[in-house]
């Protein structure tokens, strides 16, 4: 049986921690959001980041000015602690929807996504040492290649991590109450 | 008045469990930082544009810089904030433990402000950033120099203050210190008493 990965969270506290998280998440993202925009923009990173090949990557970064590198290397750094928060609240919300899930396969499934979720965070450091790499000028492989591999294992693991919880949280509580008395 | 912080919630002999992992965090975010700033212009240069305080001494800080160079702080910049969560986090986690090894009012209390100035600390990593990035966009005007030096000689204190701090409970718990006001060979003060009753009543 796998364990939770927040064995201490008493039952009263999930909601506000969830709540917290989601709003800490939501509050990062948009300022990442605004500091790309007032960059290249968002279609042009996401051409980056898809490109693959240093050619297709040079293409992309060609129009960038010093200004546009500036704030990339900045959403960069910025997005360790996205990645924090965001990998953080889907490992927080697949516990909660672990704990609702009347099934113990379920459940086990919902708390391995809780832990899997943290490699999500992990995947930020190859994906943002390419984007910085391309960024300072070194467009060549493995650089294109490590930051396609990432970010879509990153959305990968998101999507299911997502997909567990949209299945899971709405659930009647059938099995064991979240909280303390669930893990014992 | 009273100051309790919310990690005076974490029950006795817990501490230990947060802190170990966060503190290899710190190193695990804090030492690729310092990488990226020594690939940067370096430590120096940094330093001396925190503290150049005003237009014209940042501006020939900044002349020295290669486009490079900018790159490399705009991404220590960004990770900053990542870091600033983590070292204040551990701070107020530290002083939280510290103000466990006596049962002193005066001590308790100062231990539960400095762990809420440890947070205060990592808002204060806003405005830096925000100056340190103005300035190396090429935004060098005031109010940026001015307000990013006294925010690094405001932190600077902070952190003396703390560690000073931290350093008299150290020497309290090896018992360098005479006047020492906690319970002898043991840890659990009467607030760690406390919290662990109101656990124990809250899981009837």
């Amino acid at each position: 049986m796998i364990r939770s990965p927040f064995p201490c969270v008493p039952s009263h506290q999930w909601p506000r921690l969830l709540s917290a998280s989601a709003i800490a998440t939501a509050l990062v993202g948009l300022l990442i959001f605004g500091v790309v925009r007032a960059g290249p923009g968002l279609p042009a990173l996401y051409a980056l980041v898809f490109a693959g090949t240093p050619e297709r990557a040079a293409a992309v970064l060609g129009p960038w000015d010093e200004s546009d590198r500036l704030w990339i290397a900045f959403a960069n750094g910025l997005d360790y602690l996205f990645g924090v928060l965001l990998f953080g609240s889907v490992s927080l919300g697949c516990t909660y929807a672990a704990l609702r899930a009347a099934e113990p396969r379920r459940q086990s499934l919902g708390f391995a996504l809780a832990w899997a979720a943290w490699c999500g965070v992990l995947l930020d450091v190859p994906e943002n040492t390419s984007y910085l790499a391309m960024v300072r000028g070194t467009v060549s492989q493995p650089w294109p290649a490590l930051a396609l591999v990432s970010t879509s294992l990153r959305h990968l693991l998101l999507g299911t991590c997502l997909a567990y919880i949209g299945f899971n949280a709405r659930s009647p509580r059938v099995g064991r109450p979240p909280g303390a008395a669930a893990y014992r | 008045m009273n100051f309790t912080h919310p990690f005076e919630r974490i029950g006795p002999g817990h501490i230990r469990r947060y802190a170990v992992p966060l503190f290899l965090l710190d190193v695990a975010v804090g030492v690729p930082l310092l990488a990226n700033v020594e690939a940067g212009p370096g430590l120096r240069s940094l330093a001396a544009l925190a503290l150049a305080g005003s237009p014209a001494a940042a501006a020939a800080v900044l002349a020295t810089w290669t486009s490079t160079d900018r790159i490399h702080i705009a991404f220590a910049n960004g990770l900053d904030y990542l870091w600033g969560f983590l070292y204040a986090n551990s701070m107020a986690l530290a002083c939280v433990w510290a103000g466990r090894l006596s049962d002193s009012r005066r001590w308790t209390t100062t231990a539960s402000l400095l762990a809420w100035l440890s947070w205060v600390v990592a808002v204060l990593d806003v405005p830096e950033n925000v100056s340190y990035y103005q300035m190396v966009r090429g935004v060098n005007r005031s109010p940026y120099p001015e307000m990013l030096a006294s925010l690094v000689v405001t932190r600077t204190l902070i952190f003396v203050v703390f560690l000073a701090f931290l350093a008299v409970a150290l020497s309290r718990r090896v018992g360098l210190t005479s006047g020492w006001s906690g319970p002898a060979g043991s840890r659990a003060t009467s607030r760690d008493r406390r919290v662990a009753a109101g656990r124990s009543t809250a899981g009837r």
